[in-house]
């Protein structure tokens, strides 16, 4: 018996490896200024639209804990059982010292795995770095889960404000909105690659993420005012 | 081929065309050639008034035609008495033909002028007299006054989900907005400026006072809902922010590109001076012209006490989501935000604005109200004042 499924599986085959494909990095492509420009403002939107949204009780107040913040405004999912993520995203470390917000070091996010989900969808994630060890596996290329730094997903709801064990003991916790609405979504089994060609046209010059993480008020770009303005005003306490 | 895939491919290539950046040039007859850089210049940006009561399933008239053809005809005059260099139009209705109007009314009063536009309200529309809402079609219209050629450089789509509109057909699935880019040549000068307006989303309208009062509500623990309005009110504002954003990429990329001297943008821009918004133009480092031009007072541009087209704050309709809100409250406290927004929507606010990067450096500006006059009936062209800049070549400090 020839069932649905049968007919549909070329074509989500298909689907699935133009995605692989599409998802890997690309050294030709013609980045513009314009593009990193667009990828910083809108992870400044994704995370100011996380902290202000009533069930974000939990990130609002423990986001002025974390040691550095990753940002991925828009990430494409697709999948049937077996799927595919592609996005880009940047990292902004705090000084321990200062308290002040780095400039942004720039990524592209490639994940796959099974049971992602069914469909294509899209993605915000903000992901607060809890620990050392969980900004150190932003350096080079690596799998996450596993292999480091270990992952959960962050509390939601309006009454987890005052949840206790910041950390959750976790080096990495992730929010996610997928769609309309915020999900639990890890970034298990995400691999995260260093974009020194976005770092190289924001800048104006090559900048290695590796400087960019390890000394965050080196670098001082004018077009980072505002995102960094965004995370300092966590500090400030909640209304 | 089996048919499904055929559709498949259709319905993909559908969807890419519908997705891709809605940018297209159209270029504005060539004027004449003058090289003596002008003495003044003048810019007005002006919501026009679309006329309309636009509901969430329909669009009606909400005007009689007598009623927006003496706005039409105060509105021109105006601007003939002033005779901008350029001037930045929202809410212009129908597009294109109400632009075409202001170019032959003004040529009936003397003044040359070419026009660019942008619809930003189109509804379902497939072509100029074929549309679900026959009424809907309009937006953004930049004039520029011969000498000045003019060339539209793009509709650069600011904001909203799927859905794209053009001059003549184009589909919306909710709120759109858009930025419309034009370049200019000023005689006198080599390099060309770039000219954009837009009308940002507007949503739920609130500034510090009525915010102060729910704040104080909520911390007597007299108005749960109150997260939620702040959350409303935030995702308004950083929906402008994202449009501004994108606006200024643009205009900024652009002026890179093309080696452009400055940047001059305008329109009903729906915010305040102490809003997050304002602080953003000026972390993105374009000026408010307010604050280098030489003026006296505040100018009001939504001032519903002198403006009798804004409903009285009696009869201010309150918003949906604000009556949603306050339904489970006690009915004083409901009264006394009621009352508030009431309050809220008959305090004068500057809401328009003129925005710069190296504009017409070497020129001191002065600001004033565009758009005060009534007509026989005591009622004003439309729901806002405009801003009018004069630019005049300096020989004497700016101040004196």
């Amino acid at each position: 018996m020839i069932t649905a499924g049968h007919h549909r599986a070329p074509f989500l085959t298909c689907v699935l490896v133009t995605t692989l494909f599409m998802a890997a990095p690309d050294r030709g492509s013609a980045l513009d200024l314009i593009d990193v420009q667009e990828l910083v403002d809108e992870s400044r939107l994704t995370f100011a639209r996380f902290v202000e949204h009533p069930d974000m009780a939990w990130l609002r107040r423990h986001a002025k804990d974390a040691q550095a913040i990753f940002i991925a405004p828009d990430i494409v999912r697709i999948g049937y059982f077996m799927g595919a993520a592609h996005g880009k995203g940047i990292l902004l470390v705090k000084d321990e010292q200062t308290g002040q917000w780095s400039d942004p070091a720039f990524f592209t996010l490639i994940g796959a795995g099974v049971g992602l989900q069914i469909g294509i969808a899209r993605a915000e994630v903000v992901a607060l770095v809890m620990t050392k060890q969980g900004i150190e596996s932003f350096i080079g290329s690596r799998l996450f889960l596993g292999t480091g730094a270990t992952l959960a997903v962050g509390p939601m709801g309006r009454a987890m404000g005052s949840a206790t064990t910041p950390t959750l003991g976790v080096d990495i916790i992730s929010f996610a909105k997928v769609g309309g609405g915020f999900a639990g979504v890890a970034l298990n089994g995400t691999f995260l690659f260093s974009d020194d060609e976005a770092g190289a046209l924001y800048y104006g010059a090559p900048i290695h993420t590796t400087d960019l993480l390890a000394r965050p008020g080196e670098v001082q770009h004018w077009y980072s005012d505002r995102i960094r303005a965004t995370l300092h005003q966590l500090s400030k306490d909640e209304p | 081929m089996n048919i499904r895939w055929v559709w498949l491919m259709l319905c993909a290539g559908g969807l890419l065309s519908c997705a891709g950046p809605a940018q297209h040039l159209e270029v504005a007859p060539p004027l004449q050639e003058v090289s003596i850089a002008p003495d003044t210049f003048r810019i007005v940006t002006y919501n026009a008034l679309h006329g309309l009561l636009t509901g969430r399933f329909g669009v009606a008239a909400g005007e009689s035609p007598e009623q927006n053809e003496r706005r039409f005809q105060l509105q021109v005059m105006q601007l003939a008495r002033v005779a901008p260099d350029v001037v930045f139009l929202q809410e212009v209705n129908p597009l294109p033909s109400r632009a075409e109007r202001y170019v032959q009314a003004l040529k009936e009063a003397g003044l040359v002028y070419t026009e660019v536009h942008q619809v930003d309200a189109c509804g379902m529309r497939v072509s100029e007299n074929r549309a679900l809402f026959t009424d809907l079609n309009n937006g953004l219209v930049i004039l520029a006054k011969e000498p000045l050629r003019l060339q539209k450089l793009a509709g650069l789509k600011l904001s909203g989900d799927l859905g794209r509109c053009r001059t003549t057909a184009g589909f919306q699935l909710g709120e759109l907005r858009y930025g419309l880019i034009g370049e200019i040549t000023v005689p006198g000068n080599v390099r060309k400026y770039l000219v954009a307006t837009t009308h940002l989303h507007s949503g739920f309208e609130a500034g510090a006072p009525f915010l102060t009062t729910m704040s104080l509500l909520h911390r007597k623990r007299m108005f749960n809902g109150y997260a939620s309005l702040r959350w409303e009110i935030e995702q308004s504002r950083l929906r402008r922010i994202g449009e501004l954003n994108r606006l200024t990429r643009t205009l900024n990329k652009l002026k890179r590109e093309r080696d452009d001297a400055g940047i001059i943008f305008g329109g009903d821009l729906n915010f305040e001076e102490d809003h997050p918004e304002y602080k953003e133009v000026r972390l993105l480092r374009y000026l408010d012209t307010s604050r280098s031009a030489n003026r006296n007072a505040k100018l009001y541009t939504a001032d519903p006490p002198r403006n009798r087209l804004i409903p009285d704050a009696e009869t201010a309709p309150i918003p949906p989501l604000l009556v949603d809100l306050i339904a489970g409250e006690d009915t004083e406290v409901q009264a006394a935000i009621t009352a508030a927004y009431r309050v809220e929507m008959h305090r004068p606010r500057q809401i328009d604005y003129l925005m710069e990067d190296s504009f017409l450096p070497g020129y001191c500006v002065t600001q004033a109200l565009f758009g005060q006059d009534m007509d026989n009936q005591g009622l004003p062209a439309s729901d806002h004042f405009g801003l009018l800049n004069v630019y005049s070549r300096a020989h004497v400090p700016c101040s004196e």
